[in-house]
């Protein structure tokens, strides 16, 4: 019943276009009756004659005009996250950083170094000390010591200070002093997602802000509150030095405390969607990991997908196990 | 749109491949500003947002593997959009008798507007891949409501060839387009399915 001869194309089509008039819908109809194949044939032709109607607004679609507007909106998206960016960004600012080091070279008789860490920098001072500064930080040091050690800090770095009573080590950063004479600690000044922190990790230090001073022990930590005022605390966060160690260690812990864990260890900031998952608790250690295995991890444990933009994270989903 | 087409588009997708990046664009592009013009957008907001979606597919295509599949990634994208540009207070005014529908598009319609566009887009290819006298005849008849008479004249053709070459038309869609749908039927059941 493929091609009905018995019927005519003309009366056929004048059915479709509905312009047949009543004695020719008619002979159709009885057309149709005969057998179930002439019903459904014209039923098909019907429903393709209905659906033909979108020919003129698929046929009107310029492809190459939308390729060619995805691709710029992809290249507009693409600036913020580009490699090239960040490379051509990473060398100005170390041209910068270089031509501050040189102007102080040449007219600066002390001759400060200003020292901005590309990436994770290990930096053996003039008089023997440690710093690890974590990717972005800024110390400022003279080439050589005077009576004391005085540098000036911004970032994230933890600090190996080399033992001498008699030259006091001096970090200036944000408003505040930190003063030691032998001793280790991890030090992150303020950013807009965190506060001033200090944490001991041995020796003894002496910190002070234009308005208070602290003495700190050992496996205490110290931070700026939201008032200004200081707080001290027994530190409490066994990876607050994960950026340098690549050690992160996790008992029981809260969702919202890992992301910032992870988040402070790798220089990103996760943004939770689903507010509920931050109540979901982990138990896990990750030794020299990259960031994109943990995510891996996490998804597959919580069911969550992460989206990466530039610096921030979007968390979608995740529900406890 | 088989399927496995889909997966293997999909892993070079992931793979970082460029040309299955543009390859989902031809193969979809089309279907999917149909798709959302049936959420009673207009064309040119329809081809702006479908764009949007696949900017999105480009930044997450190598996240891919957390959606059922493509085609369920790229319809739900578009699907969720067309919603939310529905709801925002812009274009509420314009549609405000479309709100009331929003309710049912929110639920069970959608698969519907997709088994449309589908089968429509299928029924463009067909049409497009006609000889080309056949395709002139059958558009002046379907869409530009012109007599076969009229189409004669015209042309300088007998009534007779009209007819005959409109027919013709007619049989060759419907000898491509039903195999067809019976397969985009078990695709869409297997597609609900997978959700």
């Amino acid at each position: 019943m493929n091609n009905p001869s018995d019927i005519s194309q003309e009366l056929m089509l004048k059915y479709l276009s509905e312009t047949a008039n009543e004695q020719e819908s008619k002979v159709v109809e009885d057309w149709m009756a005969e057998s179930e194949d002439n019903a459904q044939y014209i039923r098909q032709l019907k429903s393709l004659w209905a659906n033909a109607q979108s020919f003129s607004l698929l046929e009107s679609i310029d492809m190459d005009k939308n390729w060619q507007g995805v691709q710029s909106k992809i290249g507009q998206h693409r600036v913020g996250n580009n490699r090239v960016f960040w490379r051509v960004a990473a060398a100005v600012v170390f041209l910068i950083s270089a031509a501050f080091l040189i102007k102080s070279l040449l007219y600066n008789p002390p001759q400060q170094i200003i020292f901005t860490a590309q990436e994770q920098t290990e930096l053996t001072l003039p008089d023997g000390s440690l710093v690890t500064l974590k990717k972005g930080a800024t110390l400022t040091y003279p080439e050589e010591f005077g009576n004391e050690r005085r540098v000036q800090f911004e970032g994230e770095a933890f600090f190996d200070v080399f033992s001498n009573p008699e030259k006091p080590f001096v970090i200036q950063a944000d408003d505040t002093e930190t003063r030691v004479l032998g001793t280790s600690f991890n030090l992150k000044t303020a950013t807009p997602y965190s506060g001033f922190e200090l944490v001991l990790v041995e020796g003894k230090v002496k910190f002070s802000t234009p308005n208070e001073q602290i003495i700190l022990s050992p496996g205490q930590r110290v931070a700026l509150g939201p008032n200004g005022l200081l707080e001290k605390t027994e530190n409490t966060n066994q990876n607050f030095q994960a950026w340098q160690t690549g050690t992160l260690v996790f008992e029981n812990e809260k969702m919202s405390r890992v992301f910032e864990d992870i988040g402070n260890a790798y220089n990103v900031r996760f943004e939770l969607q689903n507010a509920a998952f931050a109540d979901c608790t982990l138990t896990a250690r990750y030794d020299q990991e990259n960031l994109e295995s943990i995510l891996n991890t996490l998804e597959l444990l919580f069911n969550t997908t992460f989206n990466r933009q530039q610096e921030t994270i979007l968390v979608n989903g995740g529900s406890c196990q | 749109m088989s399927t496995d087409q889909d997966i293997a588009l999909q892993q070079r997708l992931s793979r970082g491949d460029e040309t299955a990046f543009q390859e989902t664009f031809e193969l979809y592009f089309r279907v999917l500003v149909l798709f959302a013009t049936k959420f009673s957008l207009d064309k040119e907001t329809a081809e702006d947002l479908v764009q949007d979606v696949f900017v999105k597919l480009y930044e997450q295509k190598d996240r891919l593997q957390f959606h059922s599949s493509l085609k369920a990634f790229l319809y739900q994208s578009v699907r969720n959009r067309c919603i939310d540009l529905i709801r925002s207070s812009k274009t509420r005014e314009r549609h405000h008798v479309e709100i009331k529908a929003g309710a049912e598009l929110e639920g069970l319609n959608s698969e519907e507007l997709m088994i449309q566009s589908e089968l429509e887009e299928k029924i463009f290819q067909s049409i497009q891949q006609l000889p080309e006298q056949c395709q002139l005849i059958f558009k002046m008849n379907r869409f530009e409501g012109k007599k076969n008479q009229e189409i004669a004249e015209a042309l300088n053709i007998s009534k007779r060839t009209v007819e005959t070459q409109i027919s013709k038309a007619l049989k060759r869609l419907r000898e491509d387009i039903y195999p067809y749908l019976d397969m985009i039927i078990i695709a869409i059941a297997l597609w609900l399915n997978g959700l």
